[in-house]
């Protein structure tokens, strides 16, 4: 039982009908109808427990993600008591050279020492070391 | 080429042991280990044992690392975001029940 209410905010709105537009009409196994449906099993699953789930990192530590598939929906929770507020629906795949690009440059934060602290708090890099190059 | 760390650099959670540890370990002893397990030859470090939730919460903060790198390189992606963070702020937010319902009789009306 969730005791939480989910908000959309503007363009989530915006974006969640141009969706929903695009589901109108079509048959059940239409990719749009598909797309719709993963869409809103996502957001119904956000209230149950929707601490659990991912979380950014700074400086949007404040915003959650639910993923299935190419479907990403980023949420936050608001000053209002139980209530979350979706802020962006992302229907586009990852693209692979984005995937390598965020590798690439999660490679040059640690040889440059930004994620030491988070390292050493892992027990996979040492206090003192200097930074990798 | 891997870099070796000296074993007084790492977290005190963190032990070298050597190879020979590995068959003395049964599943017991794994799922009481409250130590991360450094395993080594000859003083060279060969992979490291280490308990699976500990290595699912570093798997989960990596990927938080990644979506967060993801987001900021994204102008639409970020902008969605900020913005939708003002909306918060300013009170500028309907429900999903609402939107959906709206959007239900807008249908029907078509």
């Amino acid at each position: 039982m969730d005791n939480y209410t989910v908000n959309f905010s503007i363009r989530a709105e915006a974006a969640y009908a141009k969706i929903k537009k695009s589901a109108g009409g079509t048959s059940l196994e239409s990719p749009s109808h598909t797309l719709l449906q993963t869409v809103d099993r996502l957001i119904d699953s956000i209230p149950l427990d929707p601490f659990a789930t991912n979380r950014l990192t700074s400086p949007l530590a404040d915003v959650y993600w639910v993923s299935e598939g190419c479907v990403r929906i980023y949420y936050t929770p608001s000053s209002e008591p139980s209530t979350l507020v979706i802020i962006r629906i992302s229907t586009t795949a990852r693209h692979i050279s984005s995937v390598q690009r965020m590798q690439a440059i999660l490679r040059m934060m640690i040889a440059s020492g930004q994620l030491n602290p988070l390292l050493v708090q892992a027990g996979v890099r040492p206090s003192s070391q200097p930074a990798v190059h | 080429m891997p870099v070796s760390i000296p074993n007084s650099y790492i977290n005190p959670n963190v032990r070298s042991v050597g190879v020979s540890k590995l068959r003395s370990l049964n599943a017991t002893q794994l799922r009481g280990m409250d130590k991360t397990l450094v395993i080594q030859e000859n003083d060279q470090p060969l992979a490291v044992l280490l308990k699976y939730e500990e290595f699912l919460a570093m798997q989960k903060e990596l990927l938080a690392l990644l979506e967060t790198q993801s987001v900021l390189s994204d102008q639409e992606e970020l902008q969605d975001i900020v913005s939708g963070m003002d909306d918060v702020k300013k009170g500028r937010t309907k429900t999903v029940h609402e939107v959906r319902r709206s959007l239900e009789k807008h249908k029907e009306k078509a």
